[in-house]
């Protein structure tokens, strides 16, 4: 069940009137959590559920050897390793792998046919499984290198691993943060209650008012027999497909935060208002953050980080960059996503750009429109149906054609979704805290009754329903 | 300040309320109410049945079972039409698990259209979108119709007045449409504009043809029910001569050359004379010629269940 199907507001109603009845004794609180989020899990296909357990009982495992055995500890790492990324190879990456060596051969030429020799189950991608893999690895790497003592309970692993409002599209929260916060139980004091009742309410606001109001004319744009050859046309497309995607993952993620609030738990923040960064060093920083410095602390610093001289550091970015774009889908679309991003990162790392910018007059926010429209670039990639397309859009961009909008085909209503999210980020990026303009006799009470008016502006101007994006990866 | 979330609420209640009671859509959520529970019902209904109708828009609005009923009494009939949807693998497969296993008398019927024939129906994105709704939306809708509609999102271009309809203009044609739980929308329009939609299929066929790949699909797939004893009837839905020469012209479609090919793979196709129905906008059938269309077709496939025991 997703965070905006109805279901799940009936299933956190109830998770939530027994948790203070059950959260105080260790195994209550962490039987009442696997049950929970199996549960939750199990609502999409129950047989998943035996590849999420599979998952976890291997780490479990792996995690007690190293400990009992230490002298095999690497053997353990590796059937972990094996195991995990073997089951994401095998579900997510073989259909494209083996169609991608089919093709090859065949331009040897040797005819094959390998796609239709996958087992139809495994042709369907079990939902989130590239964050729980990447959630369970970073337990046993993390053993492996004694950073983290392995948990003797399976309750307390698994409440860990299959922890429901992290469990399909993260945050990616790493067990050093997670296991220890989950041996106790704190109640959640009003400020903690608050803070996560902003969060659920402006989570939800990005996903079902912004990202779900732009998602219908995106899926028209990119759908069209014939793309349009208007240039303003497809930057605003542009625009709200940027817009699209950070407002529905990073709603997720807030969503996510606000209901680990209320548990009494601390998820860490997961998007940092990424298009006000004004260097992509800094985007990498701002965006998607529990999976950027994933691939840092297990990828990236392993491979030699930067301690190996300048060339030996960009071919480890690239690397990660590469890796990091193949994470989010099995296709060359993210491929290339990944590799524009490295580029983008290596020109700015020989140039240092950004940082000289920043030094003349009004060069923060040309530093910032630069980012900004690399990034809004690179998303094509990452939307279009293919490769060929997204070059095409990208022409008709810098084609400087005319040609309006169909609006009667479009609509109107999708660029005051669009206005809306990119004001959120200009008052950001400003600084600009209307809070901060009140006076503090009624701070309160217009805080409350902002969020209750947003509550009803999630209700009436929900857009059409559609599953979260990174739901897919 | 203490208890803002329950304060927050509390709040939020009055304001849903508030808006709820002065929602300027009324008539809208309630329409939206009810076609989500129509779509959703088709979709996912359990029922089982004996005869299912397939084929796009013109099969929803052009055939009522409940008009067939009357002279096939025994046969539980479905209406499985969508709007835009075309006849493939995707749709062949969800009404097949409708129809009841213990029934010896089995039959689809494929209403064709040159536009159902095209890769572009293929997707058959409006079943898909019903399809993939959540089923918990179709227990609230079904036992919480009122709370739904009372939580009907706004249309905000119709709320701005920047929607067709400008400054409150009413369109020159008003449609209409109730909807039954058979599947079949009852449609009308007033005034009726029987060239309406000619422009609209000119440009949907400059988009899109007719494909030969989804033909050798649909006979293929015509030979394994009538494996399955699952007898296979099709007919071209009827509409106005305009359109026939239309889609004759632009959609690449060759009704004999469909026809022989139907009836070699063991289909029954029936013809349907033109002139006897009217349609209100140049593509669908108004609600009394539905009607008539229905009972001739089900007198032809009774007909034929006389005859040759199977038609």
């Amino acid at each position: 069940m997703a965070f905006h199907y109805p279901i799940f507001i009936a299933f956190a109603t109830l998770f939530f009137a027994f948790w203070p009845l059950i959260r105080s004794t260790k195994n209550g609180r962490w039987a009442y959590i696997t049950v929970a989020s199996f549960f939750f899990y199990g609502w999409w296909d129950w047989r998943y559920l035996f590849l999420l357990g599979g998952s976890g009982l291997l780490d479990f495992g792996a995690g007690l050897g190293m400990q009992a055995y230490p002298r095999y500890k690497r053997f353990f790492l590796f059937s972990s390793l094996f195991g995990n990324l073997g089951s994401l190879i095998a579900f997510k990456y073989s259909k494209f792998l083996l169609a991608n060596l089919a093709s090859f051969l065949a331009f040897l030429p040797f005819e094959t046919h390998f796609t239709p020799q996958i087992p139809e189950f495994m042709q369907i991608l079990p939902v989130g499984i590239s964050f729980y893999t990447f959630q369970s690895l970073s337990y046993t790497i993390d053993i492996y290198r004694g950073q983290l003592q392995p948990t003797r309970n399976l309750l307390h692993f698994f409440a860990y691993l299959s922890m429901f409002p992290q469990l399909v599209a993260g945050p990616i929260v790493r067990a050093t943060d997670l296991l220890p916060q989950l041996e106790t139980y704190n109640i959640p004091k009003e400020e903690q209650r608050w803070a996560g009742l902003k969060l659920l309410i402006h989570g939800y606001f990005k996903k079902i008012v912004i990202a779900d109001n732009l998602a219908p004319q995106i899926k028209l744009a990119f759908s069209a027999a014939t793309i349009s050859n208007a240039t303003f046309f497809w930057w605003l497309i542009t625009a709200a497909f940027a817009f699209q995607i950070y407002c529905d993952f990073s709603g997720y993620s807030d969503i996510a935060r606000g209901l680990a609030k209320w548990m009494g738990y601390e998820f860490p923040v997961n998007f940092d208002h990424p298009y006000t960064a004004t260097s992509f060093r800094e985007f990498w920083t701002r965006w998607h953050i529990s999976l950027s410095t994933w691939f840092r602390d297990y990828l990236y610093i392993p491979l030699g980080g930067n301690h190996l001289g300048k060339w030996r550091s960009e071919i480890n970015m690239w690397l990660t960059m590469i890796l990091s774009g193949f994470w989010h889908g099995a296709s060359w679309n993210f491929i290339v996503w990944g590799m524009l991003h490295a580029l983008f990162l290596t020109f700015e790392r020989f140039t240092q750009w950004p940082t000289r910018l920043k030094k003349l007059p009004g060069g923060r926010g040309i530093a910032l429109f630069l980012v900004v429209l690399q990034v809004w670039l690179a998303w094509l990639f990452f939307r279009a149906t293919n490769v060929e397309q997204a070059i095409s859009i990208i022409k008709t961009l810098f084609s400087f054609h005319g040609g309006g909008i169909d609006f009667e085909k479009y609509g109107y209503s999708w660029l005051i979704f669009l206005f809306l999210g990119i004001s959120r980020e200009i008052f950001v990026f400003w600084r600009f805290e209307p809070k901060l303009y009140l006076p503090k006799l009624w701070q309160n009470a217009i805080e409350i009754s902002f969020e209750a008016l947003i509550i009803v502006v999630c209700i009436y101007l929900r857009g059409p329903g559609s599953e979260f994006i990174y739901f897919q990866f | 300040m203490r208890n803002r979330c329950l304060k927050t609420f509390l709040l939020s209640t009055i304001f849903l309320f508030i808006a709820g009671i002065h929602n300027p859509q009324w008539a809208n959520a309630i329409h939206q109410t009810q076609a989500e529970r129509f779509w959703l019902l088709k979709t996912h209904t359990e029922a089982q049945f004996d005869m299912l109708f397939l084929g796009d828009s013109r099969v929803s609005m052009g055939l009522s079972p409940a008009a067939m009923q009357t002279m096939l009494p025994n046969y539980r009939i479905l209406n499985f039409g969508y709007g835009g949807g075309g006849l493939n693998q995707v749709i062949f497969q969800a009404a097949e698990a409708k129809l009841d296993p213990k029934s010896t008398k089995k039959i689809i019927v494929l209403g064709i259209t040159p536009a159902a024939l095209t890769p572009l129906a293929a997707q058959n994105e409006h079943f898909l979108q019903e399809k993939n709704r959540s089923k918990d939306y179709l227990f609230l809708i079904t036992h919480f119709a009122p709370l739904v509609t009372f939580l009907q999102p706004l249309k905000i271009d119709a709320l701005l007045r920047i929607d067709k309809g400008k400054s409150g203009e009413k369109p020159v044609e008003q449609g209409f449409s109730r909807l039954h739980d058979d599947g079949w929308i009852e449609a009308w329009m007033i005034p009726e504009n029987p060239t309406k939609e000619l422009s609209h299929f000119r440009d949907f066929f400059a988009k899109t043809q007719v494909s030969s790949e989804l033909i050798e699909v649909l006979m293929q797939q015509t030979r394994l029910w009538k494996q399955k004893e699952i007898q296979v009837v099709a007919f071209r839905l009827p509409t106005t001569k305009e359109m026939v020469a239309l889609e004759d012209e632009l959609s690449g479609f060759d009704e004999n050359k469909f026809l022989q090919a139907f009836e070699s793979a063991g289909g029954l196709w029936l013809s349907v004379p033109l002139e006897r129905y009217r349609s209100f906008d140049g593509s669908h059938l108004e609600r009394n010629s539905a009607v008539q269309f229905s009972k001739d077709v089900a007198e032809k496939i009774s007909f034929s269940l006389k005859t040759h025991k199977s038609p």
